[in-house]
């Protein structure tokens, strides 16, 4: 299968074993990631503004240039990583297919670059998994995390709002599609009461405390579950949640890990894992063979 | 086609002797016009260089140079009177003290406070003066490249003989040793700072040849080789927090009684205040004289040329040499009128390019030092009438650009000479297409002040770096020896001013050396109302307009 | 006929209309209208960016920006200069610093606020891809943004009309030092040539130069063989 790919700033910056474990396990699953030439950074500050043009053209210019690749390549799937980056370009593209003045004027606007037909689909990569099926993934397992307990942790932006109509990539209230994930590579998820808690977001930039207050609940629920690992579908969440161990005595803390490094694990790819957290979770399942 | 018509930038008459240079191209890849003997080189600069015309010169009648032969333009500022009244300036309140004073912000004196810097003077205590904008300099137009020896086949030996043949063997030797022998290490530091040279792959330098060289040792960045240093530079003045004043000048040295210099008079270009700025050693970093237009000449110089540096030194009693030698770059842009007398780096002929005349014919070896080619221009130009004419009555003749396209692959010129490719295009003209037409402009002050090796000059206290200097490139610089020479001998003189810093005791403030010259000029006979430092060149008016040359 | 081959044009400097001959450029014209330039005005070659110049002409709403030294006037243009650009320069110490997006975020996180307008990239006189080069700095491709801004020459325009209040010129400089010092490999022939040099390798040879006679260095000068 070959898709689109939209990385966003974090994965080519701070995180990118978030990017590189999710290339080792695609190339696993025979999936293709094609990058978008020339993406833009979504506009993640601006797309918040209530202006109506400018707040959504740094995901637009992507848009124009996934379309133009598309064409060559025959998809019109955008694969995105980050929650921030999804939420934001699954958005714009929502209001772009439904309000056809928005649409026009920021073509309008965009007058170096060939106009934007919103027939892209932007897919989250854990629905493009679910789309592969988790059954289909489960036989290509090939270290199964049998043993290691997995906190699901979601975040907002990958639920959070529906509006327009069609954001999420699950159910708000009560999404499953990472612990099917965690299933399917044999781990087992924690059943984890602030799953859907928000991290503080952006508040690590001007009142740290509120982030710490928020994460400490996040990894203090995770621990009492005796869960091994949190896993993380977002750099900021992650980043904020690191933090968050900062903050904590050595014995409090619970590792934050991309979910797509315990799967390229399982697929037995690099992980891109700390050598050190490797170790512990495949001595954790008890893998001293695969250590 | 009509002969006034523009078609692709040029006039109908100019487009058929384009026709006539296409037509003789293919051959001419074949073939490069032979270079001259030493004694066919004497010949044609006696005949056609510029600096050969006797009447274009006087000797001075005052100064440490009496006698000496000077250009008129700069003999007329030796022989004026100080701009500054002294009843304007109050010695006794000091507005600046500083260890080193630094005047003159482009390459030579950024690389002297940086490594005044590094030999442990404190920012604070050094303070560099400019007339313009920090960095807004002859430095920062230098396209072509600069000179190292640093190539397996190459050595300092051989770089000191191109220098001491391109300059007719009248350079100061061992101005000249130290300028090859510390050139890998400044392109060294450039390289450790950040400054990005065209590389290989592998970190090998892209190196071509220039006018005079043996062996290809021009290093450069792209045709930006100026921008890329100085914007470096400072960048780097501006992070070790030295303090920089710009928009104001030197219009005068201070001595003490010990009659060693002893800082400055400035002057607010904008509020036209003076201030004293007393130091413990003062670099004259001023660069040329291109903006004076000597014998009518365009230019390729920045705006603030206008020999401020060597009316300082010379009224506080520093000896120059070499004045009458004038540097005029063979290729400077002839048409359009806009841009007649920038530069044409010398790189478009590094690359290939030949010049050829009206009819197509190659006159002249591509790459002779820039003295002989400039002459053998004017000789093609004036004496066999093989120029083409422009409509406002400057003559040229092409400097077949396409020819690199065709032996260095397409898009060369777009890659190596991008600014150059800008240039010409803003007035419509394809340089990758069309051949440009060139005739010779002013470009170097090849004399100046006289330095010893440690960038002393022959006053205490006073040292000097760049092309405010002479001896170093003799009667001729070579290309890519102007931006080693401000990067070697600026780095000199930072160090040895910041050294001298140290030890140096400053007395009383006095400007009696200007009240002795005043008094040397009286007695000479000299009644003038010229005044100078002239600080910037006077456009105003019809006077900006480019005159019509009148050489022979 | 004298006044076909100097055909006349008005220009507004800063409003006040001065006939000036239409082959001239900017820079010119304001000097040919009795200017006397301290500011605005510095290599005059295209290289400094000191004569920023923004314009209007008659019958567009669009603003253009050029070099007052590289672009000639035309008839009913209104112009004003852009002498100085307010910003303060960020320190930096390059030695200690890593070549990443990050670390020139840290520096400019204003970075962060490009609406991808790309207004820049219209104002640039150099005809640099301005907003390209910032998103290729948000993607991490250091590389790429030196060849993007390889010709910048710190004009400022860019960064008077940015939206997001980016100083683009200032993020370009730090993101070509930090490419050139940890990004390019540095040659190993001149690093050896250095060391050949400190350790005197070549001294009596350049002291037997030194010593000879004009005849004698003329001949060797004559004799010395021309690189391919």
């Amino acid at each position: 299968m070959e898709v689109l790919y939209y990385p966003g700033c974090s994965l080519k910056n701070t995180y990118p074993e978030f990017e590189k474990s999710t290339y080792a396990a695609c190339e696993k699953l025979g999936i293709n990631l094609v990058e978008i030439p020339e993406w833009n950074c979504c506009g993640v500050v601006p797309s918040l503004a209530t202006d109506n043009v400018m707040r959504h053209l740094g995901a637009v210019r992507s848009f124009i240039n996934a379309q133009e690749k598309g064409k060559e390549i025959g998809t019109n799937v955008v694969v995105t990583l980050c929650s921030m980056c999804y939420n934001v370009l699954k958005r714009v593209n929502l209001i772009l297919k439904e309000q056809a003045d928005v649409l026009k004027n920021v073509n309008d606007f965009i007058d170096d670059q060939p106009d934007y037909v919103p027939e892209l689909e932007i897919v989250h990569f854990l629905n493009l998994l679910k789309n592969v099926g988790f059954d289909k993934l489960k036989e290509r397992i090939v270290i199964p995390l049998r043993g290691l307990k997995v906190a699901p942790y979601y975040g907002c932006a990958l639920l959070r709002p529906d509006r327009p109509k069609g954001v999420p990539i699950d159910d708000p209230e009560n999404p499953t599609v990472i612990e099917n994930l965690i299933r399917s590579i044999g781990a087992e998820p924690a059943e984890f009461p602030f799953k859907t808690e928000c991290c503080g977001n952006y508040h690590i930039v001007f009142e740290p405390g509120i982030v710490e207050m928020r994460t400490k609940k996040i990894i203090g629920s995770a621990r009492s579950e005796k869960a091994d690992v949190i896993l993380s579908p977002c750099p900021l969440c992650t980043y904020n949640l690191q933090h968050g161990n900062e903050t904590l005595d050595r014995s409090e803390q619970v590792p934050v890990i991309f979910f797509t490094q315990l799967l390229a694990l399982s697929l037995g790819v690099k992980s891109h894992l700390s050598t050190e957290m490797e170790n512990q979770i495949l001595k954790k399942i008890g893998g001293e063979k695969f250590v | 086609m009509k002969k006034t018509e523009i078609i692709e930038g040029y006039l109908g008459y100019m487009r058929e002797s384009i026709e006539a240079v296409e037509k003789t191209r293919a051959k001419r890849l074949k073939e490069t016009f032979p270079l001259m003997s030493l004694e066919e080189r004497e010949k044609i600069l006696k005949k056609f260089h510029p600096d050969y015309k006797e009447e274009a010169k006087r000797p001075a009648k005052v100064g440490p140079n009496k006698g000496d032969l000077m250009p008129h333009e700069v003999a007329d500022l030796l022989e004026a009177y100080p701009l500054a009244k002294p009843k304007d300036i109050d010695l006794s309140k000091v507005d600046f003290d500083v260890d080193i004073l630094i005047i003159g912000g482009g390459g030579a004196g950024m690389t002297a406070a940086l490594w005044a810097n590094y030999t442990g003077a404190n920012a604070e205590t050094i303070l560099i003066v400019q007339k313009l904008r920090l960095g807004d300099s002859n430095s920062i137009m230098s396209q072509g490249g600069v000179q190292a020896a640093d190539k397996p086949n190459d050595g300092p030996g051989l770089h000191y003989l191109d220098v001491m043949g391109g300059g007719h063997f009248t350079n100061d030797k061992k101005l000249a040793r130290r300028l090859v022998s510390d050139a890998p290490m400044l392109i060294k530091w450039h390289e450790d700072l950040g400054v990005i040279y065209d590389k290989e792959s592998d970190g090998t330098m892209v190196t071509i040849h220039g006018g005079g060289t043996c062996r290809k040792r021009m290093h450069s960045a792209r045709d930006y080789t100026g921008l890329e240093i100085v914007r470096s530079l400072k960048d780097e003045v501006l992070n070790k927090n030295i303090s920089v004043l710009e928009f104001t000048s030197a219009v005068e040295l201070l001595t003490d009684e010990q009659k060693q210099v002893a800082g400055a008079v400035l002057y607010n270009m904008e509020t036209q205040e003076y201030y004293v700025a007393k130091a413990k050693s003062t670099i004259l970093t001023t660069g040329g004289f291109g903006r004076l237009h000597i014998q009518g000449f365009p230019t390729t110089n920045h705006y603030g040329a206008t020999a401020d540096g060597i009316i300082l030194a010379y009224r506080v009693g520093a000896k120059l040499r070499d004045l009458d030698a004038v540097q005029y770059h063979p290729t400077g842009a002839a048409y359009p009128e806009q841009i007649v007398g920038l530069l044409v780096t010398e790189k478009v002929r590094g690359l290939g390019a030949q010049p050829v005349n009206k009819n197509g014919e190659q006159f002249v070896y591509p790459r002779e030092p820039r003295d002989v080619e400039a002459s053998a221009i004017i000789r093609e130009c004036y004496k066999r009438n093989n120029g083409i004419e422009t409509p406002t009555g400057m003559k040229g003749v092409w400097l077949d650009s396409p020819m690199i396209e065709i032996l260095q692959g397409e898009g060369t010129i777009a890659k190596k000479l991008p600014a150059m490719l800008r240039q010409y295009k803003r007035f419509d003209i394809d340089m990758t297409q069309d051949p440009i037409l060139v005739f010779p402009t002013l470009h170097f002050q090849n004399g100046g002040v006289i330095v010893k090796e440690n960038a002393e000059t022959t006053v205490q206290g006073l040292f000097a770096a760049g092309e405010v200097t002479g001896g170093t490139h003799g009667k001729n610089r070579l290309m890519g020896n102007s931006i080693l020479d401000y990067s070697v001998f600026g780095r000199i003189a930072g160090i040895n001013a910041a050294k001298y810093a140290k030890k140096a005791k400053i007395g009383k403030l006095t400007l009696n050396h200007v009240t002795k010259y005043k008094k040397m000029l009286k007695e000479a006979g000299i009644e003038t109302d010229r005044k100078a430092p002239i600080l910037l060149p006077e456009y105003r008016g019809e006077k900006v307009l480019s005159r019509t040359l009148e050489i022979f | 006929m004298s006044e076909e081959k100097n055909p006349m044009a008005t220009i507004y400097i800063m409003g006040k209309a001065y006939k000036v001959p239409n082959t001239l450029t900017i820079m010119k014209a304001i000097e040919y209208a009795g200017y006397r330039f301290i500011r605005s005005c510095g290599c005059r070659g295209g290289f400094c960016g000191s004569c920023t110049t923004f314009y209007r002409v008659k019958n567009d709403y669009k603003l253009y920006v050029d070099l007052a030294c590289q672009k000639r006037v035309e008839d009913e243009m209104y112009i004003v200069q852009l002498p100085f650009m307010p910003a303060e320069k960020p320190k930096w110490d390059i030695d200690k610093m890593k070549p990443t997006t990050d670390e020139v975020i840290r520096v400019f996180p204003e970075i962060a606020r490009c609406l991808s307008c790309n207004v820049c990239t219209e104002a640039c006189p150099q005809d640099i891809e301005v907003m390209r080069a910032i998103q290729a700095l948000r993607r991490g491709d250091l590389e790429d943004v030196v060849n993007l801004t390889f010709d910048c020459i710190s004009c400022g325009a860019c960064s008077i009309r940015c939206p997001a209040e980016i100083t683009h010129y200032q993020v370009f400089q730090l993101a070509r030092r930090l490419h050139g010092k940890y990004e390019t490999i540095p040659a190993k022939h001149l690093m050896e040539r250095v060391k050949e040099i400190e350790k005197g390798n070549f001294d009596d040879k350049m002291s037997k130069l030194m010593d000879m006679n004009v005849e004698k260095l003329k001949q060797l000068y004559k004799k010395r063989e021309i690189e391919k």
